[in-house]
């Protein structure tokens, strides 16, 4: 008897192309934008609570991370008008187009905002556009999930539910992670618990990420990545909450170990989604429940 | 690997860059602005010259 055909791919081949993005480019620049916008939102609640050093080394750090960002996005992208041609349109369906209209909006702000800090001149000025880019800020360190969750990458795709968690929580952790760093002890305070609260949110969007997927979960389970950057990143945060309180070297040591810990964590997202497309079980399986449950639902009506 | 390597030191570089620069802005003093010093445009309140 002739066994049941069980259909992959042609030869194993993969289903998708795998896109031809560098994990340096994308994967920093998905890094480097969450700790821009997370860096902006703690920069605003520091300058509206009197910590004047936090929120300087905030801005600065947010408007670094800017340039970093965009630095990579362009690299990627090629040429740089191709990023000013892509604001010829606002489409409200397309992420890409949605992000390059926030980064937009935003870079004025962070730019104002850091610019006013370190000269201190125009504090008026200054205190408007820290605002302003602490608004902006978490639309630009999330936007970049619904970027990715917005290509058929099997892993990002299907991920669509927990990824905005997952990347505000790394971004969080990681902007806490530089305010621990760079600012005082004694204006610490917010940078800290951005830290424990995004790292906390962080790992429990990525298990759940990993329960619901199921098998489709393999290439994020399989990824040491992964694994390092949530260890760094709760090691981070709990050692800022206790040691970091009193000794400065501490608290730079763990401001290090959350920025390494989210870097690692949009590392491993990135090396994950590129393992998936190249394997077709990932595009082929997903795909096949997906008809199975329809039929069914359809059978029930 | 070499070629790897040389891949990520951009990254690796703009980072350091940004927590060098954050660092520095952190350790300056809340007063220390230096342009705004010279203006006389410091955040704080401003003092008066009593005139005869």
């Amino acid at each position: 008897m002739v066994p049941k055909a069980d259909f992959d791919s042609y030869y194993g081949r993969p289903v998708l192309n795998e896109p031809t993005w560098r994990a340096a480019d994308i994967a920093g620049y998905l890094f480097l934008g969450g700790l821009a916008g997370a860096s902006s939102t703690l920069a605003a609640a520091a300058e509206l609570t009197g910590r004047p050093r936090l929120a300087r080394a905030a801005k600065v750090g947010a408007l670094g991370a800017l340039g970093g960002s965009l630095y990579a996005l362009i690299h990627d992208l090629g040429r740089p008008e191709r990023f000013v041609n892509m604001l010829r349109v606002f489409k409200v369906t397309s992420p890409m187009s949605v992000g390059t209209w926030i980064l937009t909006a935003y870079g004025p702000h962070a730019g104002a905002a850091a610019a006013t800090g370190v000269t201190g001149l125009f504090p008026g000025l200054g205190r408007a556009a820290t605002v302003g880019a602490g608004v902006v800020g978490p639309a630009v360190a999330t936007y970049t999930a619904a970027l990715i969750c917005d290509t058929a990458v099997p892993v990002w795709h299907e991920a669509y539910r927990e990824m905005p968690f997952l990347f505000a929580g790394s971004a969080a952790a990681s902007a806490g992670g530089l305010g621990l760093l760079a600012a005082p002890l004694s204006e610490a305070g917010p940078a800290r618990r951005a830290a424990l609260a995004g790292a906390a949110v962080e790992v429990a969007a990525a298990a759940r990420m990993e329960r619901r997927l199921g098998p489709l979960a393999e290439p994020l389970k399989r990824s040491g990545l992964l694994r390092l950057g949530e260890a760094l990143s709760l090691a981070g945060a709990l050692a800022g909450a206790t040691v970091g309180r009193r000794s400065r070297v501490a608290a730079m040591a763990a401001g290090a170990a959350l920025l390494a810990g989210s870097a690692c964590t949009r590392f491993g997202i990135f090396q994950a989604g590129m393992e998936s497309a190249n394997d077709p079980k990932h595009t082929v399986q997903p795909q096949r429940r997906r008809l199975a449950r329809a039929r069914a639902e359809r059978d029930l009506t | 690997m070499k070629h790897k390597v040389l891949e990520y030191l951009p990254f690796v570089g703009i980072v350091l860059a940004i927590c060098t620069a954050s660092w520095v802005a952190g350790r300056m003093p809340a007063e220390g602005r230096a342009f705004a010093a010279g203006l006389g445009r410091t955040a704080g309140p401003r003092r008066r010259t009593i005139s005869r």
